[in-house]
C-alpha cells in the first residue's frame, strides 16, 4: 500500500510534467510571500507585480480586440485565415495570460466547424470579454470566483499552495473517464472522478511532453481510497490526489437521467459561466435519428458531440439497450468516453 | 422580441452596419439602452445569452434503434480481446480468420465494443477474402448484425434474404455463392448436382464460382467434372481444375505429375551419404500446360524454357507421398537431403504441395528444416516459409516444440516462429474462454 509521503513524492514527480506556463508561473512565484515585517518588496514580488501589470494591458488589448471583430463583423474572420487568431493569442502570451491565449487559438477551427459557426465564435468572443472584465474587476468578486477568473486567465497555483489551502477530501473514487489531448507539444490526460460517499467530482489533469508516457496510476474502472485536495475555484473541480491508499476495481457508476445532467451543468454554470467540459453519468441509450444521441426512459435526448467520431462502440455495446455511460458534456453535445456492460467498464 | 439568432445576425454583419438587438431573458428585466461602444454592449448581451442559453437548454427527443435480439453465448476472455485488438491494429492481419473461425467454432462472442473495427478490417478485406462476411456473421452474432442494419458499409455481413432455390435462379454471384455454400455444407451430393446441372449454361465467372466453393470440401466424386474443365475455354476454369486436382489424393493428375517429378528428382547413395540428382523437365509440352504448368510469364518474345520454373511447378503439384514412398525415407529425412543449387527450388516446391495438400508432416519437417537448416534465402523460399508459418498446426508455435534457432537464425525463420507462437497463444486464449 502507498504511503502518505509515497503519494506527496508521486505529486512532485507530476509536477515535472506540467505545462510550460505552469512551470513558469512556480518559478516566478513569489517565495518569500507571507513573510511578516515590513521588508522591502523582494525581487519576486516586483516580479509577481510585474506580471499583474502586464496581465492587466494584455487584458485591455483582448478587449479592444474583441470589439474590433464585433465592429468589423464575424464574417471578417472566416476569411482571416489561423493567424487571425494565432496573432492576438501569441500577444497574450507575451502579457503572460496563457489561459487566454489558449482559449484564442482553440477558436482557429471554429468557423470551419459548420453550420452554426457564427453562433459559436460569438458565445465564445463574448465569453471572453466576460473574463477579461471580471479580471480587471477582480478585486470585486468574491474570492471564489476571483480564483476561478484567475485560473481561467492563466495564473497558476501551485501545488504546495493547493494542498496547504483547505481540508483535502478523503472518500473512495471511482475513476469514470480519461480523455487524452495533444496540444502544442503537450499532451494533457483528463481523469474523472467520483466519490462514492460524498457524491463529488473531481478532474485530475496530469502532463507530459509530447512522445513521453503519460500519468498512468488512475486506471479507467478503478476505485481509489485517497484523500483530493481541490484547486480553490467558485465550482470547485480540478483536484490533486493528496494522499492515495488502496486501488480495488469498481462497479458501474449510478447514472443520472438527461434532465439530471442539464440540472447539474445549469447549476455549475451560475458558479461559473465559462464552465463548457462537465462531468457527465448517464443511463442512457445511443440512438441515431434525428442526430446522433442518447435519451433516457424518459424519453429526453441530448446529442452526440459532432467531433466525437461515429461513436460505433458505444452502439454495439448498447444494442439498442440502455446502458450506463460516462462522458463530458460541453454545449455541442456529449463526448461519450466510458460504458459499462455486463463485462465491466469499456473505454471508448 | 429580439432572440439570439438577432444578435448572430448583428455579429455577422458588424455594429458598424447594423444595430445592437435588445435580448429579453426570462427571468430578468429587458435589456436597456445602453450607453458607450455598441460593439461593448453586443458582447455583453450576448455573455448573458450564452450563460443563459446553455443552462436553460432544453433536451431533444429521439428516434429510438430496433433492439438486438440477445447473444447467449460467452464473450471471449480479455486476453482474447487484446489480441484482437492487436490483429485489428495490423499486427498479423492476415490471421484474422484463423481467429474468428476459432472463435466461431468453439461458440463463443467477440466483445461488442470490438464490432465496428472488426467489421471495417472485414469490409477493406471484402471481396478478396469471400469467406469473410459469412464467418464474421457467425462469429459476430446478432449484434454484427445488427451493426449491419446501422450501416451501409457493413451491409455486406447482412445473410441475403427470400428463398435459397430462388438466389440460385436469379441471384447475383455471390447470393449464388452463398446458397451453394450453404447447401455443399449440408448436403455435399446436392452441391454436386447443383454445379453439374448448372455448368453448361454458366459463363466463365460462375464457373471460377463454382469450382471455388467446391473447393472447400473436395471429394474424389469431384474429379471427373474437374477432369473436364482442363479443356475449358477459359484459362481461370483450367487453372482452377488443376490446382483442386492436385489437391485431391489419389487424382490421375496426381499420378501424372508424380511421374515427371520421379523423372526429374532421383536420390542417389555416395560416399557422403543421399544426395539428390534434379533433372529439371527441358520444356512445358501440351500434356504438361494441360494439367495446369505454365511455362512462365507470358511476354513479348518468345523466351528458352525457365527449367527451375517447371521444376517448381512440377514438385508443387506432385503428390508429397511420391517422395516419401519412393524414397522410402520420412519427410524430415527427404528435406534434409543434399540437393545442392537446386535446394531453394524444392523447398518451395515442397512447401506449395504440402500447403495444397495439407499435409502437417511436411509443414512441420520443411519449417524444421528452415529454421536449423541452411539459410532460406532466395525470395521464393521466403514466401514459401512465411505461408507454412500460416498454414502449418499451430501446436508447432508450443513452447519446445519445435528446434531452437540458430543464434543467427536468418529473418524469415524468427518471423515463422513469431508468427507460430502468436497462432499457438491465440488458440490458446480461446480454449481457456472455451473451458472457462
Amino acid at each position: 500500500m502507498p504511503t502518505a509521503s509515497a503519494a506527496r513524492g508521486k505529486c512532485r514527480r507530476r509536477a515535472y510534467g506540467a505545462p510550460v506556463a505552469e512551470r513558469r508561473d512556480r518559478a516566478r512565484a513569489p517565495r518569500d510571500r507571507g513573510v511578516p515585517g515590513g521588508r522591502p518588496p523582494g525581487p519576486a514580488q516586483r516580479r509577481a507585480e510585474q506580471r499583474e501589470a502586464r496581465v492587466a494591458s494584455g487584458l485591455t488589448e483582448l478587449d479592444r480586440w474583441l470589439c474590433d471583430q464585433v465592429r468589423q463583423g464575424l464574417a471578417a474572420s472566416q476569411r482571416s485565415g489561423y493567424r487571425h487568431w494565432d496573432d492576438i493569442a501569441a500577444r497574450m502570451v507575451d502579457a503572460q495570460a496563457p489561459g487566454l491565449a489558449e482559449r484564442l487559438r482553440a477558436l482557429a477551427g471554429v468557423p470551419y466547424s459548420g453550420p452554426g459557426w457564427e453562433g459559436r465564435l460569438l458565445e465564445e468572443y463574448a465569453l471572453l470579454r466576460l473574463l477579461a472584465t471580471a479580471c480587471r474587476e477582480q478585486a470585486r468578486l468574491p474570492p471564489p470566483l476571483r480564483d476561478t477568473v484567475r485560473s481561467r486567465v492563466g495564473f497558476t497555483v501551485r501545488q504546495a499552495d493547493v494542498l496547504a489551502s483547505a481540508a483535502p477530501v478523503s472518500d473512495h473514487w471511482l475513476v469514470l473517464a480519461r480523455r487524452d489531448l495533444d496540444q502544442d507539444r503537450i499532451r494533457t490526460r483528463r481523469a474523472w472522478l467520483r466519490g462514492q460517499r460524498t457524491g463529488r467530482t473531481a478532474l485530475v489533469l496530469s502532463f507530459a511532453a509530447s512522445g513521453e508516457l503519460l500519468d498512468d496510476s488512475l486506471a479507467v474502472g478503478t476505485e481509489i481510497d485517497a484523500d483530493l485536495a481541490f484547486y480553490p475555484a467558485a465550482w470547485p473541480l480540478r483536484a490533486l490526489v493528496a494522499t492515495r491508499r488502496d486501488t480495488v476495481p469498481g462497479g458501474p457508476p449510478p447514472g443520472v437521467t438527461v434532465a439530471g445532467l442539464l440540472a447539474g451543468y445549469a447549476a455549475a454554470l451560475g458558479a461559473d459561466p465559462w464552465l463548457d467540459t462537465w462531468p457527465a453519468v448517464l443511463e442512457a441509450t445511443p440512438a441515431r435519428a434525428p442526430f446522433p444521441c442518447v435519451y433516457d426512459s424518459a424519453g429526453d435526448a441530448v446529442p452526440l458531440h459532432p467531433r466525437a467520431g461515429d461513436c460505433w462502440p458505444l452502439f454495439a455495446l448498447s444494442g439498442g439497450r440502455p446502458l450506463t455511460m460516462a462522458g463530458e458534456w460541453t454545449p455541442r453535445g456529449l463526448w461519450p468516453l466510458t460504458a459499462w456492460d455486463e463485462g465491466g467498464p469499456v473505454p471508448l | 422580441m429580439s432572440t439570439w439568432h438577432d444578435l448572430v445576425t448583428a455579429g455577422l454583419i458588424g455594429t458598424e452596419r447594423a444595430v445592437v438587438p435588445a435580448v429579453g431573458l426570462p427571468g430578468l428585466p429587458p435589456a436597456e439602452d445602453e450607453a458607450g461602444d455598441p460593439a461593448a454592449v453586443l458582447l455583453d448581451r450576448a455573455a448573458m445569452a450564452t450563460a443563459a442559453r446553455r443552462a436553460g437548454r432544453r433536451a431533444d427527443r429521439a428516434e429510438p434503434l430496433p433492439v438486438c435480439e440477445p447473444d447467449p453465448r460467452p464473450a471471449v476472455g480479455p486476453a482474447a480481446s487484446r489480441r484482437l485488438a492487436r490483429l485489428l491494429s495490423g499486427e498479423h492481419l492476415d490471421l484474422l480468420t484463423e481467429w474468428l473461425t476459432a472463435v466461431a467454432v468453439r461458440g463463443l462472442r467477440i466483445p461488442p465494443q470490438s464490432l465496428p473495427a472488426l467489421l471495417d478490417a472485414a469490409r477493406r478485406g471484402w471481396p478478396a477474402d469471400s469467406g469473410l462476411p459469412r464467418l464474421l456473421a457467425e462469429a459476430g452474432g446478432p449484434r454484427a448484425m445488427w451493426l449491419a442494419g446501422l450501416n451501409p458499409d457493413w451491409e455486406f455481413v447482412a445473410t441475403p434474404t427470400g428463398d435459397g432455390d430462388e438466389a440460385w435462379r436469379l441471384g447475383d454471384v455471390r447470393q449464388r455463392r452463398d446458397y451453394l455454400a450453404s447447401v455443399l455444407a449440408t448436403d455435399p451430393d446436392a452441391a454436386r448436382d447443383l454445379v453439374t446441372g448448372g455448368w453448361p449454361a454458366a459463363g466463365p465467372g460462375d464457373r471460377v464460382m463454382f469450382l471455388s466453393v467446391l473447393a472447400g470440401r473436395l471429394a474424389p466424386a469431384d474429379e471427373p467434372l474437374l477432369e473436364a474443365a482442363l479443356d475449358d475455354r477459359a484459362e481461370d476454369v483450367r487453372r482452377w481444375a488443376a490446382y483442386l486436382l492436385a489437391r485431391l489424393p489419389g487424382s490421375a493428375l496426381g499420378q501424372r505429375m508424380a511421374e515427371r517429378a520421379r523423372r526429374c528428382v532421383r536420390i542417389e547413395y555416395g560416399d557422403r551419404g543421399p544426395r539428390l540428382a534434379v533433372t529439371p523437365p527441358t520444356g512445358c509440352d501440351a500434356l504438361m500446360r494441360r494439367d495446369g504448368i505454365t511455362p512462365g510469364p507470358a511476354r513479348g518474345r518468345p523466351q528458352p524454357p525457365d527449367r527451375a520454373r517447371l521444376l517448381l511447378e512440377v514438385v508443387a503439384r506432385a503428390p508429397l507421398c511420391t517422395w516419401t514412398e519412393g524414397f522410402g525415407l520420412t519427410a524430415a529425412q527427404v528435406v534434409s537431403v543434399r540437393s545442392a543449387d537446386w535446394a531453394p527450388t524444392l523447398f518451395a516446391g515442397w512447401s506449395q504441395a504440402a500447403i495444397a495438400q495439407g499435409d502437417r508432416y511436411w509443414m512441420a519437417a520443411l519449417l524444421g528444416r528452415a529454421i536449423t537448416g541452411p539459410r532460406p534465402g532466395t525470395p521464393a523460399e521466403l514466401e514459401a516459409l512465411r505461408r507454412l508459418a500460416r498454414r502449418a498446426d499451430p501446436a508447432l508455435g508450443a513452447p519446445g516444440a519445435l528446434p531452437r534457432p540458430e543464434l543467427n537464425a536468418p529473418p524469415g525463420a524468427a518471423g515463422a516462429i513469431r508468427v507460430l507462437r502468436f497462432r499457438y497463444d491465440m488458440l490458446e486464449e480461446l480454449d481457456v474462454d472455451y473451458h472457462r
